[in-house]
């Protein structure tokens, strides 16, 4: 194709001074043909480009947020915050999922007998734990090392992402106890759940989160396990007014001791 | 007056490199691509803040969705065809910002394609289009050349897709009459 | 002029291994040279100094701050680029979203000028070409340019970089020199490597570093001098020496005290490496 758009005509073009049909076959020959392309381009301002340019790279490039993000500016935690926090491996769908797996399994196991109840309530309360397990630490998160040397205190990133995790996780095991007909081994989980997770957290002033968490889930757990194979049910042990009362004092001790903690304190309060 | 030479990259290599990730490859179709696209825009619309948020808009989608090119046909009817609906859509947000030329048409240049689609082969269509009364003439322009549905064509010019419809039947009658 | 960064006496145990074991240097702007054999301690030594471990004993100051101190520490922190020895990426993040998460990181919160940060530094190190493309996608040559921009993000006055040029191609790894040398400018920088080709190429000081101690500490040409004398060829190997391999050519390289009448050689910075650490380590010999 030899023919291109004669140059009084590109001008009056850029001009708006073409109307109708002509200005309709200069667009269609310019969608085919680079030359009259570039001669049309050329009569744009180039700082409206550019300031378009740096729009579109910003808008382009921008990370995608994803739900857990999303749910998190809602809540009110700062868009720079919330992308970090969102990073959690077990906030990731696969982690997720594989904790719904183990939940669904107790909730059924708890109609079935004894044996299942205690299951239940062995395995209900240690979720969320094992969630916060996978929120932060070597091994746990692929950036730990540059996290840890640089100037973001890492006590708010493991405070802010197990308190998602928490929620995340929390929230499928409420879904998963209102499939147990029981309504008091529904609600029992509850305080131990409370309890172990405060408990990890007071931890993690001397120990890394996974192996404090690992380390509270599995004292709790297995004992129970243990005893639940050999003698029987431990459900209404775990479902007494003492056991109950004795979660809530633990979670109102270890709350006290965390909020108590300057530097937990510190953590919390930088508002960037 | 510039050009490009052979050994530049096609415009559809360059695309094929913005769906692997190639920020360079963006910037160069932005380079080649932006300008016609913002004047091609800026007469069918008359509020310019628009236009730049639609071409912004375009070429973040262009990035987004460059894998999805079929390699058939110019790449700059693919951004064309990405820009005109993004039209659509900012001016549903916005409906006074619409403006469609009026036509004085006096001779124009179309494909056998477009002649098709308008049921007229022969004849000086040119000619005939310029005596449709502007009404008409913006309902042919929006969706036989800028491409647009009836739906489309409804949203940018402010009417109802059943006026649209029935102004192009309307149209197809006169111009088959004029050029039998 | 006061040193970058400072090492007393420090000492670190793993378990039965003593990492570190009393090592003392100093090291100030430009790119300073960490060599020593496997196990030498050297990612122990980065880690103290990247403030990601603490020393059991002895005394660690970058900048003239003390990082046990929980205020210096933050403020070596943000001066500080690091570079891991294995650095990992999320599953999933773009070259982009990836070094945007290190910038948020290393305070950024302005998005705008946040991005506009990492687009400069993924600029500075070449990957304008795959910067929405994922990290986990890309050869082992990108894959540490991306951390290294990381590393490079706010502009840090201090780079600690951890076997930067392990497991790249002899292409890459020039490349790599290329980007750690224009990093050296103005900047202290330490790198770890097995490779004395990297520290004769870009080192303007090398610490050599063996079982936790500083047996070496000087610049590349003082190394390198350490066997002057030392090196000689023969046809045959020689019990005379303390270590001897064989050449391209045919001939055995021998270091140690020559025999009479031996051909002696000039010798390179591996020569007076590998004489003052006693054996060969396989890496640094490949």
């Amino acid at each position: 194709m030899t023919w291109h758009v004669p140059e009084p005509l590109v001008a009056a073009y850029v001009d708006g001074a073409v109307q109708g049909a002509r200005a309709a076959s200069i667009e269609a020959h310019i969608l085919a043909c680079a030359d009259c392309r570039a001669r049309v381009n050329s009569a744009v301002s180039v700082d409206r480009l550019t300031s378009i340019w740096s729009s579109v790279l910003d808008d382009a490039e921008n990370p995608r947020q994803s739900w857990a993000e999303w749910l998190l500016t809602r809540a009110g935690v700062p868009e720079a915050d919330a992308r970090l926090v969102a990073a959690a491996p077990s906030l990731h769908l696969s982690w997720l999922a594989s904790l719904a797996a183990v939940l669904l399994f107790a909730a059924w196991a708890s109609n079935t007998s004894d044996r299942g109840a205690a299951l239940f309530l062995i395995l209900a309360p240690v979720i969320p734990v094992l969630a916060v397990a996978g929120a932060y630490g070597p091994r746990i998160d692929p950036t730990y090392e540059v996290s840890v040397a640089s100037p973001y205190p890492t006590l708010r990133l493991v405070l802010l992402r197990s308190a998602s995790v928490v929620a995340a996780s929390g929230a499928l095991a409420l879904a998963a106890s209102a499939l147990v007909p029981d309504g008091e081994i529904a609600a029992a989980w509850l305080l131990p759940s409370l309890a172990l997770i405060t408990l990890t957290l007071l931890l993690t002033r001397w120990l890394a989160l996974p192996v404090a968490a690992f380390g509270v889930a599995a004292a709790y757990a297995v004992p129970l396990l243990a005893i639940t194979l050999d003698h029987g049910g431990v459900s209404t042990a775990l479902t007494s007014a003492a056991l109950q009362w004795s979660a809530a004092a633990v979670v109102v001790v270890a709350l006290a001791l965390l909020t108590a903690d300057p530097h937990m304190r510190a953590a919390m309060r930088r508002n960037p | 007056m510039s050009t490009v030479p052979s050994t530049e990259p096609t415009d559809a290599a360059l695309l094929r490199q913005v769906a692997d990730g190639d920020r360079r490859a963006l910037e160069q179709l932005y380079a080649r691509h932006a300008g016609w696209l913002l004047l091609r825009l800026g007469r069918r619309c008359a509020d310019p803040g628009l236009v730049d948020e639609v071409v912004q808009d375009t070429f973040v989608a262009v990035w987004r969705s460059a894998g999805r090119y079929t390699g058939r046909g110019e790449v700059a009817a693919w951004i064309w065809g990405i820009g005109v609906r993004r039209l659509v859509d900012g001016l549903r947000r916005t409906p006074r910002a619409a403006v469609v030329a009026e036509p004085q048409l006096s001779s124009v240049e179309m494909s056998a394609e477009e002649r098709v689609l308008l049921g007229v082969q022969y004849g000086d269509l040119a000619g005939a289009l310029d005596r449709l009364s502007p009404e008409l003439s913006a309902v042919v322009q929006s969706t036989v050349l800028d491409g647009l549905t009836t739906a489309e064509a409804g949203r940018l010019l402010g009417i109802p897709q059943g006026t649209v419809k029935s102004r192009m039947k309307r149209a197809r009658e006169v111009l088959r009459e004029e050029l039998a | 002029m006061t040193p970058a960064a400072e090492v007393t006496d420090v000492r670190r145990r793993y378990g039965r291994t003593q990492a570190l074991d009393g090592a003392t240097f100093e090291i100030g702007t430009g790119v300073t040279g960490l060599l020593g054999p496997n196990g030498a301690g050297k990612t122990t030594l980065l880690r103290i100094l990247a403030t990601v471990a603490a020393p059991d004993s002895g005394a660690v100051s970058v900048f003239g701050r003390d990082p046990a101190v929980s205020g210096d520490r933050l403020e070596i922190r943000r001066r500080l680029g690091y570079l891991p020895q294995d650095p990992g990426f999320q599953r999933g993040f773009s070259v982009f979203e990836f070094i945007d998460y290190i910038a948020i990181l290393k305070e950024m919160t302005s998005r705008q000028e946040r991005h506009a940060e990492v687009r400069r530094v993924i600029d500075a190190v070449d990957l304008a070409s795959v910067s929405g493309k994922r990290v986990r996608a890309l050869s082992g040559g990108m894959k540490r340019r991306t951390a290294l921009a990381a590393a490079l993000l706010g502009d840090p006055k201090f780079l600690v970089l951890d076997e930067p040029t392990a497991g790249l191609d002899p292409e890459q790894r020039l490349r790599f020199r290329e980007l750690v040398s224009d990093a050296g400018e103005g900047r202290a920088v330490l790198l770890s490597t097995h490779q004395t080709e990297d520290v004769a190429a870009l080192c303007q000081d090398v610490v050599v570093l063996d079982q936790g101690r500083v047996l070496f500490h000087g610049s590349p040409a003082e190394l390198t001098s350490v066997a002057d004398g030392r090196v000689w060829f023969a046809a045959e190997r020689s019990a005379a020496a303390e270590l001897v391999w064989r050449g391209a050519d045919g001939r055995f390289r021998h270091l140690g005290s020559p025999p009479a009448g031996a051909d002696v050689v000039e010798p390179t910075l591996e020569d007076g490496y590998l004489l003052l650490v006693g054996r060969v380590d396989e890496e640094a010999a490949a």
